[in-house]
């Protein structure tokens, strides 16, 4: 009976009230668990692609994706990084059919570039500091400390976004954060930095007679 | 690293990271416009039915596979018969 109930077809108004039913119910659930995190995907896209128009269409675009897929999304898991999954994907694609790849050829060649010291933090952390110090690091670095730190994925979801093992997301995290301390130091001395008042170069230069 | 102590190592790094976090978050040139959110809402609940994906329910699926079954038995039955 129940096998005969299974098979049995559904007549067709039967069957389009019940995909209707089932795609406002999917709807309301995307709305109430992915919609909200539009402005945080839209903030990622905005400095990973440096311009409003592009980052805006990267986000529908994402969101479109995430909508057609939503049935493989396990309800409970991190809907954030999902997300970021797609907008990688998203941004990569772009960017190869522009021809605009940054992608760095080894990044493991980078090692050679980590800074042997690690200076303190400085005290005073505006807002402007940390993000043009931020900037300052090679992309991988960057998009590895938005992930992890901005964006609190743990080391396995920061490497489904990015697909690379985890053993290189931790140690691009650990060279990147240092990286980022070193560029941080560095722009807080030169902001500490006073020039010499401009006295002495007022005198005209003196002639030094050699003999 | 330094020689920082690790608890100190560790809240300096929590610190930074509080930073990084507020800073992103607050900057304003990586906020959305004030439309976009509404604007998106309306691409993406005006996508029609067909280009959404309706992937077939389970119970769908089970009433294939039953039907195929059930196919594949009469017609064995029926070379049997013969």
């Amino acid at each position: 009976m129940a096998l005969l109930s299974l098979v049995r077809p559904k007549s067709p108004k039967m069957f389009e009230e019940s995909r209707v039913h089932e795609e406002a119910g999917a709807w309301s659930t995307f709305e109430r668990e992915v919609l909200p995190h539009s402005d945080r995907l839209f903030r990622m896209a905005m400095w990973l692609e440096r311009n409003r128009a592009d980052a805006e269409d990267a986000v529908q675009e994402t969101m479109v994706q995430a909508l057609r897929s939503f049935h493989r999304y396990e309800p409970g898991t991190n809907c954030r990084a999902w997300l970021l999954t797609i907008l990688h994907r998203v941004i990569s694609n772009r960017r190869r059919a522009r021809g605009r790849s940054i992608l760095v050829s080894d990044p493991d060649d980078l090692i050679a570039q980590t800074v042997p010291f690690v200076p303190p933090v400085p005290q005073e952390l505006t807002d402007e500091l940390v993000l043009s110090s931020l900037r300052q690091l090679p992309h991988v670095f960057q998009e590895i400390i938005l992930l992890c730190d901005v964006e609190d994925l743990s080391y396995k979801e920061a490497a489904e976004v990015l697909d690379i093992p985890s053993g290189t997301v931790m140690s691009r995290l650990h060279r990147g954060r240092a990286r980022l301390r070193a560029e941080l130091a560095a722009a807080e001395a030169a902001s500490t930095v006073r020039p010499e008042p401009l006295k002495e170069s007022k005198r005209p230069a003196e002639k030094v007679e050699v003999s | 690293m330094t020689r920082l102590e690790p608890q100190t190592e560790l809240e300096e790094q929590r610190r930074l990271q509080n930073a990084l976090r507020g800073a992103f978050h607050r900057a304003p040139d990586l906020q959305p416009a004030a439309e976009f959110p509404d604007r998106l809402r309306d691409l993406l609940r005006n996508q029609t039915p067909r280009e959404r994906s309706t992937p077939m329910s389970r119970r769908s699926w089970m009433g294939l596979a039953a039907a195929v079954v059930l196919v594949a038995g009469l017609t064995g039955g029926l070379l049997i018969d013969r």
